[in-house]
């Protein structure tokens, strides 16, 4: 008798188990994220409202910097590995036309 | 010497970076985000040349790995340089933009992790080319084929998947005032993007005839 309720708790443990682990995840994998932010399509407005001004201000600023900076400093790294393999070029040229 | 068209580019990209904070300012404000919207007016260019340079570096290498010619390797690394390049921008200004309208820096949903992925395999890419000794430009070829088949999976993604991200509706359903500062920007990173590519081509064509000229002195 006693292993007859044993198992009929174990079987009701397996069936509670296997009933919310799907429902669990499946709640997990289907909560959508959440955003007031425009996703298909964007509305122009004239006027920010005015607690918007100054919070998005450094993150603006802060990317075009960014992208400057990235653009300048490529620009850079390029014109003057040309500069050296180009030099480096004309001296093997006339180092072998000298032998 | 780079041929004339090189600083004609750079030139007209550099001058039409300098106007396009004017044509950016003049456009209205999006009115869920506001002001920091207009980060999108450089973000979303730099991702298409993003893209851009990652299917030129895997149409280059398909031609590398068919018929071997130096030049179309060539053209895959220098692609391959930019690809991350303009994988840094949109990496730093997507998150910065994230950070104001969403509320957070990083989502670790299909598109943002997609776009790292896609970044990652391009930096793989470099790391072969640079320290993986004799026969690695193949191997790297591999990469950048891989990588090339990764984009049309991030441009899709944010239709496909549940996201934060903005769909690809966004673009073609811009107001007039919005669509011209954007497309000046489009022509601004195109100009920019062509110029980079034919410097950093004509930079390993050098390097090339240098290993030669090298290579024969010693030989």
């Amino acid at each position: 008798m006693s292993i007859m309720k044993r198992l009929a708790g174990m079987a009701l443990l397996v069936l509670t188990f296997s009933a919310a682990l799907p429902a669990s995840s499946a709640a997990q994998g289907t909560t959508p994220p959440s955003t007031t932010a425009a996703q298909d399509e964007y509305v122009p407005i004239d006027e920010l409202p005015e607690g918007e001004k100054l919070p998005a201000a450094p993150f603006l600023v802060g990317a075009y910097t960014v992208l400057w900076l990235a653009i300048l400093v490529y620009l850079l790294m390029l014109w003057r590995r040309l500069g050296r393999v180009e030099r480096e070029l004309q001296e093997a040229r006339r180092a072998t036309g000298a032998r | 010497m780079l041929a004339r068209s090189v600083p004609a580019m750079l030139f007209a990209a550099l001058a039409m970076f300098g106007l396009a904070p004017f044509l950016i300012a003049q456009a209205p404000y999006e009115s869920t985000m506001g002001l920091v919207q207009k980060i999108f007016y450089f973000h979303v260019p730099a991702a298409i040349m993003l893209f851009v340079a990652a299917f030129t570096a895997g149409i280059a290498s398909i031609g590398y790995l068919r018929h071997g010619r130096a030049s179309s390797d060539r053209l895959a690394e220098a692609a391959a340089e930019l690809t991350v390049l303009f994988g840094v921008m949109v990496l730093i200004s997507g998150p910065l933009w994230a950070r104001k309208a969403w509320g957070v820096w990083w989502q670790w949903d299909a598109r943002l992790t997609s776009t790292l992925v896609l970044w990652l395999l391009f930096n793989a890419y470099l790391l072969l080319r640079r320290y993986g000794g004799p026969g690695s430009e193949r191997l790297a070829a591999g990469v950048a084929i891989f990588g090339m088949f990764n984009v049309p999976f991030i441009y899709w993604s944010v239709n496909v998947w549940r996201t934060l991200h903005p769909k690809t509706t966004v673009v073609p359903t811009l107001g007039p005032e919005m669509r011209l500062p954007f497309y000046w920007c489009m022509a601004a990173f195109l100009l920019l993007y062509l110029a980079l590519l034919k410097t950093r081509v004509k930079v390993a064509e050098q390097e090339d005839a240098l290993d030669l000229l090298l290579a024969e002195s010693e030989g």
